[in-house]
């Protein structure tokens, strides 16, 4: 994926929340999340909750950066902010992730693999994630690594929000 | 000896009813408000919704084996239909809730199990039919449609409107839809021909095999799954995404369209819809292409990692 210009970098700065390709469904909900008080922790806004901190981490992340004297900075060190913003973002989407796996409780079906489609989805979703963040940390300026990034970020949540669920309808 | 047989009728007395209820008939009907709130909890079992031209909601069929009574109650627009089982239960399927349930065609509905076959067809509104292991047949839905499975199949036949369909391991089989759709699988499979014109498509290591006639907008993500996609020439707007899933794009006949692709650190691009060839960048060793086929009113882009990307014309 190619590196960008200046002109395409100023682009990316000033577009990078409204060009995030998430369907609207998602944007509407993270729009109520942002600007509403924190909703009661049930199972179909947790997910919702949680995309819309870790959009609004990598949106307050990209604003502290003054785009102007970005242009003027060499490119290394353009890089260096845009793998420390990475390294912030991965983290607080571990948290996240973390937050809700402590209220999915553990029973036998997930602790075998094989019977498990949460499990297995799960395992595919990380090792993948891995290899975009190995490639984004390469190539940090590139908006689809970022898109991509987010999206399966998204998709592992969704799928933890749905584990839960699962565990509820099951009543267990 | 008095006692013993007082104590005997007494047990008799106590265990008839809930033996009544296991396995017991039903056959209930309450009426209902118009484009009534109706919420269907059968945890096993088989159940099938169909519409009557009545404002009115009937039950009817065998309660589950463990069955410990049939919920069947309206509180204004709210009716709540479940057969309560235990928590925890054994056994098999066909021991479960066997209910035809009928509604009338414009409804909210809510629809869950663990372990039900659902077969919904017919209905009007707001419509969320979710199982965790059971299979969903949905037909001839119009309206917002949720569909959600985990390991169960889904067979889907002309919904129309809006509807999104969410599978873990299920595989989802749609033909003959209109609705404008999202499929989000995780490993199952989707095989699909649908005439909806906004379609997307998201998927973790499950293979897609569509064919999309009659869309404009195309919306692709895959981590490691391919897909397969049948298009016309009619294509307005696509956009595709892999980590390391394939990409293979066929149209009808020559498109109006601006291409952009990029390959990535190990993609590769096919191109067997023009003469152009990729280029590849000296210093990200990555392939990309851009070029335009007919008027160019639309656009394509596409990027992968490390999978493959190919256009081509039937």
């Amino acid at each position: 994926m190619s590196q960008l210009t200046d002109k395409q970098l100023d682009d990316l700065i000033n577009g990078l929340p409204e060009e995030m390709s998430v369907s609207p469904n998602v944007w509407q909900k993270v729009q109520g999340e942002i600007s509403h008080q924190p909703k009661p922790n049930s199972s179909k806004w947790v997910p919702m909750t949680l995309v819309a901190s870790l959009l609004l981490t990598a949106v307050l992340s990209w604003k502290l950066f003054d785009h102007q004297s970005l242009l003027s900075v060499p490119e290394h060190n353009t890089n260096t902010a845009m793998l420390a913003l990475i390294d912030n973002v991965e983290q607080n989407h571990q948290q996240q992730v973390s937050q809700l796996q402590q209220t999915i409780k553990r029973v036998a079906w997930q602790q075998v693999p094989e019977f498990s489609p949460f499990k297995k989805g799960l395992k595919e979703l990380r090792q993948a994630m891995q290899e975009v963040i190995n490639q984004l940390k390469l190539q940090p300026q590139d908006k689809q690594l970022w898109d991509l990034w987010l999206w399966m970020q998204q998709q592992e949540l969704n799928l933890l929000g749905q584990e839960q669920r699962v565990q509820q309808i099951e009543s267990i | 000896m008095k006692l013993i047989k007082a104590g005997i009728l007494t047990l008799t007395t106590i265990l008839a009813p809930l033996s009544a209820i296991a396995g017991q008939e039903v056959n209930k009907t309450l009426d209902a408000s118009s484009n009534p709130h109706i919420d269907i909890n059968v945890k096993r079992g088989n159940v099938e919704i169909n519409t009557w031209n009545k404002n009115q909601v009937r039950v009817k069929g065998s309660l589950d084996e463990k069955s410990e009574g049939l919920i069947f109650k309206r509180d204004g627009k709210h009716i709540q239909i479940e057969d309560k089982i235990p928590d925890r239960f054994n056994g098999r399927d066909k021991d479960g809730s066997q209910l035809v349930i009928m509604v009338p065609t414009k409804l909210t509905l809510d629809a869950e199990g663990v372990s039900a076959d659902y077969q919904v067809t017919g209905l009007q509104g707001e419509i969320s039919v979710g199982s965790v292991s059971g299979n969903i047949d949905a037909s001839k839905l119009t309206g917002d449609i949720e569909i959600n499975s985990v390991s169960g199949e889904m067979k889907l036949k002309g919904l129309q409107g809006k509807a999104k369909v969410n599978s873990v391991s299920g595989d989802i089989k749609d033909t003959d839809s209109k609705a404008k759709t999202i499929y989000n699988l995780v490993s199952g499979n989707l095989k699909a021909h649908s005439q909806g014109q906004a379609i997307e498509v998201q998927t973790v290591s499950g293979d897609i095999d569509a064919t999309f006639p009659k869309v404009t907008k195309l919306d692709i993500k895959t981590v490691s799954g391919d897909a397969n996609i049948q298009l016309s020439s009619k294509v307005e707007k696509v956009r595709g995404k892999s980590v390391s899933g394939d990409i293979d794009l066929h149209f009808g006949a020559m498109p109006n369209l601006s291409f952009s692709i990029n390959g990535g650190p190990g993609g590769n691009i096919n191109n067997h819809l023009t003469d152009d060839k990729p280029k590849r960048s000296r210093y990200t060793n990555s392939e990309s292409i851009e070029f335009v086929t007919g008027s160019g009113d639309g656009s394509v882009r596409m990027s992968t990692i490390s999978g493959d990307l190919s256009l081509s014309k039937k």
